[in-house]
């Protein structure tokens, strides 16, 4: 008896075949590869590479243009993670709103998301640039005090980088918070209603308590974003000036491509790859077990 | 009564044209984009916020021929058509085997694809390389199109996991009893069915490919090879200096497709987005 179910299962085996084989060899298999680098020497393109332990890891502690990344990536990912949720949330209960021109509402919103991350970095690159927009704005309403090198100051550089950031990506997240206000009963705001409560109470009792899915997954994506930043850095400043915009991504690629230190660059990979999994277990214990205690 | 409800609508009418003008904030980027591609370099010298006074189109015509436009547009088309018809048949597939067999062994594979989420891709980019090289698919279109669509697998495959499983099981049990095979069950019960979720799949995709850039650059080297973005990323770098005049109504050509495309089909996505997030 026990038997039948399973041949039929086997049965379903060739639908999956084709995504397991294509994603085992494009993905998983070079993942595997990039693991093994991470304990060599590997240029990249030499023949040989050299097993050396753990030496790249140790590097990691004592690198400190990493360092300084890693710290840029932290500050990145807190901005990022409140805009896209304490924002996002906001901007998703105005758009919930029974307006008239909704539809065309969530197009605007939705617009950013899809533009390319180049063309979002150029245009970017001319509103924050000397003569950009933004000055040029300061300088036409008299504000002439306030002008000032956005992207070539060590100071202001990281900040022009996560406006990017968030400007280009809080579209999608407003719409993961409007699909799950929708997906709330109407009933339970009657009811609060009933009982007399004002907004603030309802939007604490009531809406953020169902929207506890939809949070808990814009909380994990934004933060893996966040820790991934690379085409803005890449294409605005290059990770600069000096280090000033350099992220854990970007130091990646350089040592990689640039550098051709190709088995550190996979073994701060493997970190990274290693944090981030870490980050998202615990994102989704946390948040699923507010989930259940509502 | 009908005072209240005056003042009600009047307080509805004062909200929404606030949101918009937080709107008109939110958009000036892609304002700047249009307007400056209809400007005169002594108009946009004189006042860049300013609507272009005529419709100037020589940077179009100037940029259109300067980029390349063309060899680029039909590149990212073929690149893009040929991944897609792959994501969508391998992913809907894997998806109608996890989803229907509901099994131990076919929810690890579900969880094997989803490590593709944590992947931070720049480990991948060597290696991947490597691969090519050996498979003698470096710099060319196919290596690309399967690079891509390994890739979207695991996003794909979990969006339309979750949705045919609310498809109901019973429509391919009585299938089932009247002799269908697994394949006829798939291609002639199921598969009509996820037109929506395959509709969102189709535009976020499309929008993947389509804006993708650094893996072309990487992958697919050479002029002839060029996509859309690696057509745009080497006019800007091809200029001495940078001409934002000029510039942006290349900008504004490489997003016009997807625009269009997301027009037509945007009431799907922003539903099949919703369906889809809430359920995972």
């Amino acid at each position: 008896m026990r038997n039948k179910p399973r041949q039929s299962n086997f049965g379903y085996l060739p639908f999956v075949l084709p995504a397991l084989l294509l994603f085992s060899l494009f993905f998983f298999f070079p993942m595997i590869l990039s693991m093994y680098y991470s304990f060599t020497n590997w240029n990249g393109f030499s023949q040989t590479a050299k097993f050396n332990g753990l030496a790249n890891f140790t590097l990691m502690l004592e690198d400190r243009s990493l360092i300084k990344a890693l710290k840029n990536t932290l500050i990145i990912c807190v901005y990022s993670i409140l805009s896209f949720n304490v924002l996002g949330i906001g901007v998703a209960l105005l758009m919930d709103l029974p307006l008239r021109t909704r539809g065309m509402l969530r197009m605007l919103l939705f617009l950013p998301v899809m533009l390319s991350a180049v063309v979002v970095g150029f245009v970017m690159s001319y509103i924050f640039s000397w003569d950009g927009a933004i000055n040029r704005f300061f300088e036409w309403i008299g504000m002439n005090f306030l002008i000032h090198d956005w992207m070539g100051n060590v100071r202001t550089v990281l900040s022009t980088i996560i406006v990017t950031e968030v400007w280009q990506s809080f579209g999608f997240h407003v719409i993961i918070y409007l699909a799950g206000l929708q997906g709330i009963p109407q009933d339970y705001y009657e009811s609060a209603m009933i009982d007399g409560a004002k907004f603030w109470r309802k939007l604490w009792h009531v809406t953020l308590p169902l929207l506890a899915p939809a949070i808990t997954i814009n909380v994990i994506l934004s933060t893996i974003r966040g820790i991934k930043v690379f085409d803005s850095v890449l294409i605005m400043t290059d990770g600069g000036p000096g280090y000033a915009t350099q992220t854990i991504s970007l130091r990646i690629y350089k040592e990689a491509f640039v550098a051709q230190h190709t088995g550190y660059a996979s073994a701060v990979s493997l970190v990274m790859f290693i944090v981030i999994m870490l980050i998202s277990i615990v994102q989704l214990r946390f948040f699923r077990r507010k989930e259940l205690q509502m | 009564m009908s005072g209240n409800k005056l003042g009600g609508k009047l307080k509805w009418m004062l909200i929404e044209l606030l949101i918009y003008a937080g709107a008109v904030f939110y958009l000036f980027p892609i304002y700047i984009i249009v307007t400056m591609s209809f400007k005169t370099k002594a108009e946009f010298a004189d006042n860049a916020f300013r609507l272009p006074k005529s419709l100037f189109l020589d940077n179009i015509v100037e940029a259109w021929g300067k980029m390349h436009y063309f060899v680029g547009f039909f590149n990212s088309v073929q690149l893009t058509f040929f991944s897609l018809i792959g994501i969508l048949i391998c992913a809907s597939a894997a998806a109608y085997g996890i989803a229907r067999a509901n099994s131990r062994l076919y929810n690890g594979f579900l969880i094997y694809f989803l490590t593709g989420f944590m992947v931070p891709f720049q480990m991948l980019l060597v290696p991947i390389y490597k691969l090519l090289k050996e498979l003698g698919l470096i710099n060319t279109k196919p290596g690309m199109i399967l690079v891509f669509i390994s890739t979207s697998i695991p996003f794909a495959v979990f969006l339309v996991t979750g949705f045919i499983k609310g498809v109901p099981k019973e429509l391919d049990e009585s299938a089932y009893i009247d002799g269908a095979s697994k394949f006829d069950i798939f291609s002639r019960i199921v598969f009509p069915l996820l037109v929506p979720v395959l509709t969102t799949l189709t535009i976020l995709n499309a929008m993947f490919i389509w804006n993708e850039f650094l893996l072309p650059l990487i992958y697919l080297q050479g002029e002839a090879n060029r996509t859309i973005m690696t057509t745009l990323f080497a006019f800007k770098t091809s200029q001495y200096t940078t001409n934002w005049t000029l510039l942006a109504p290349a900008m504004m050509l490489t997003l016009l497709p997807l625009v269009i495309l997301f027009l037509f089909l945007q009431k799907f996505i922003i539903k099949g987005m919703i369906s889809g997030a809430v359920k995972g």
